[in-house]
């Protein structure tokens, strides 16, 4: 019974600062001027579709979703690498950690509220995208099969984010996780680019294993699938939001971890 | 109080000049560069691979500014590097988003301007190759092996391979039976001038109409042709046996050259040329007729 409450309580916890930061988040001015990009990005995306020969609709769509998931991944980066240290150093965090709760409930909570502040900034983006390609008569549900994707990568981002955020300052946590972000989208060339140019077999080893092991974020764009209306290979979309709950996973258990570990004093 | 007014109006008006002069500055620098050659303009487009990996994932976004830069640059129709990375810049384009059709279709038709044929084929085979189930590549291609190349062999093959991606578009089917006929399978031409007739036979749509139209022009110039080139052979062969052109097509029926003197689609006499050896349709085309229902 004990142990029930315990997690009850816990749960509680994790909800109330997720909400907390999700009012945070949502008040700060960089998730406006982001937003306010990624608007921008749709509008120069309508612009140039009148320049190009052929389907408007496909260049709506493909900077529409390369825009949105652009801005929503750098509010998440920019969001996302102040939300730990800041309190800390702010000596914010002392108001909380005093309480009765284990440290890693801050940093699970911290992740869900700034997800949930960039699941509604997506949501209102693909509105907007929608919109204007029901206006050029070029609308497709399958615009929200690419939200949910750019969600997964954007849970991944921030997981990155969040962890770095937690051992780091923001401008080394920018870094880093706007490294990891290049990364994951620049290891699907490794087999390709890098592989090839290797002389040894075990070096040729070593860039596969990091390969597989590194986020590989192109995998969980979609949206070069969205605009020719090609199919999903049937069991990708849950083998992508396992592959995606798993990366989460072992990130905010690192953060938890170093968070846990380190002096606050 | 005006203490503070007066060097904030200040900084205002030195901000605003400054922004004159950089203005200034920079139209003179323009008209400046006016004068130089296009060389100067060069511009450096990395490999696809490497495109591929900057645009982190956005491939198709990457291709479609590509594509309008693409555009802009070769629409200028005086520049005289305008070829020189044409095929770099097309290669990269359509590694980035294989299936953009208008890619492949505009890099062709801009290769086309300069009769650079080798070019139009290399972009268009690409897209076919691309693109399995596209039928308007191969079909392009075909047009231009058709009229402008009169390269009827190649228009043939491209023509054929569209048919076999969508076969129920009239003007492919058309147009291959053709690239048949000028190719000399008159047959084969026929027989598909002929299901193209059937097909459209009941069909009382404007298209319809007009292939019907069409078709049956087509049967009717076809079976001449195969007169035509009958008598032909007919006639050399009486010649090497004889020594001369034959006085009427009666006595090729003799020599068993030909089975029977034959007649135009209408069921009339050809008018026999005996000087040249060649044979003439006398009877005009009646669309009203072969139509029907107009």
């Amino acid at each position: 019974m004990a142990e029930r409450t315990a997690k009850f309580l816990s749960l509680l916890q994790v909800k109330a600062i997720a909400k907390n930061t999700f009012k945070e988040a949502i008040r700060s001015r960089i998730f406006y001027i982001l937003m306010a990009f990624a608007v921008a990005m749709l509008g120069f995306a309508v612009i140039l579709s009148f320049l190009t020969v052929g389907s408007q609709k496909r260049v709506i769509l493909d900077l529409g979703l390369a825009g949105i998931s652009f801005f929503s991944v750098m509010t998440s980066i920019f969001v996302g690498i102040g939300l730990i240290y800041l309190e800390v150093e702010k000596k914010t965090i002392y108001n909380v950690l005093p309480k009765p709760m284990p440290r890693a409930n801050f940093i699970i909570g911290r992740y869900f509220g700034l997800m949930g502040v960039l699941g509604t900034n997506l949501a209102a983006m693909l509105a907007i995208l929608s919109l204007v390609l029901l206006f050029f008569k070029g609308f497709t549900a399958s615009v929200f099969h690419a939200g949910m994707f750019i969600l997964m990568e954007l849970a991944i981002i921030t997981a990155i984010a969040i962890f770095f955020s937690s051992v780091a300052s923001p401008v080394l946590s920018a870094i880093c996780t706007l490294s990891f972000y290049i990364i994951g989208h620049t290891s699907s060339t490794f087999p390709d680019l890098l592989v090839p140019h290797l002389a040894s077999p075990v070096q040729k080893k070593i860039a596969m294993g990091l390969f597989h092991i590194l986020p590989d974020l192109s995998i969980l764009n979609i949206s070069n699938l969205i605009t020719y209306e090609i199919p999903i290979a049937g069991g990708f979309a849950s083998r992508a939001v396992l592959y995606t709950a798993l990366y989460v996973a072992v990130l905010l258990l690192a953060a938890c971890f170093c968070f846990r570990k380190r002096d606050l004093v | 109080m005006m203490k503070g007014r007066v060097p904030g109006a200040l900084a205002v008006i030195l901000i605003f000049s400054i922004l004159a002069s950089i203005s200034a500055i920079h139209v003179e620098m323009r008209k400046l560069t006016a004068g130089y050659p296009d060389e100067y303009r060069s511009y450096y487009i990395p490999s696809s691979g490497q495109v591929k990996a900057f645009s982190l994932g956005y491939h198709n976004a990457a291709a479609d500014l590509l594509f309008i830069w693409f555009l802009q640059f070769y629409d200028w129709y005086n520049k005289s590097v305008r070829y020189d990375y044409m095929k770099h810049t097309f290669e990269v384009m359509t590694d980035l988003d294989p299936r953009h059709q208008e890619a492949y279709i505009i890099a062709a038709l801009f290769a086309f301007i300069p009769l650079k044929y080798e070019y139009v084929y290399d972009f268009l085979d690409k897209g076919i190759e691309k693109n399995p189930d596209n039928y308007v590549l191969p079909y392009e291609a075909g047009c231009y092996a058709f009229f402008s190349e009169k390269n009827y062999d190649r228009a043939a093959k491209y023509f054929k391979t569209a048919q076999d991606r969508n076969p129920d578009k009239g003007i492919i089917r058309s147009l291959y039976a053709k690239a048949l006929a000028k190719r000399g399978e008159l047959e084969v031409a026929l027989e598909y001038f002929q299901d193209l007739y059937s097909k459209y036979e009941n069909d009382d749509s404007p298209e319809g109409n007009y292939y019907r139209g069409a078709s049956a022009r087509y049967i009717w110039n076809t079976k001449v042709s195969i007169a035509e080139r009958d008598v032909a052979a007919a006639v050399a062969e009486y010649k090497t046996r004889r020594g001369r052109n034959p006085a009427t097509l009666a006595e090729l029926v003799r020599e068993g050259l030909l089975p029977a003197v034959p007649r135009d689609p209408a069921g009339n006499e050809y008018k026999y040329d005996r000087a040249d050896g060649k044979i003439a349709c006398v009877t005009n085309f009646d669309p009203k007729k072969a139509i029907g229902r107009w």
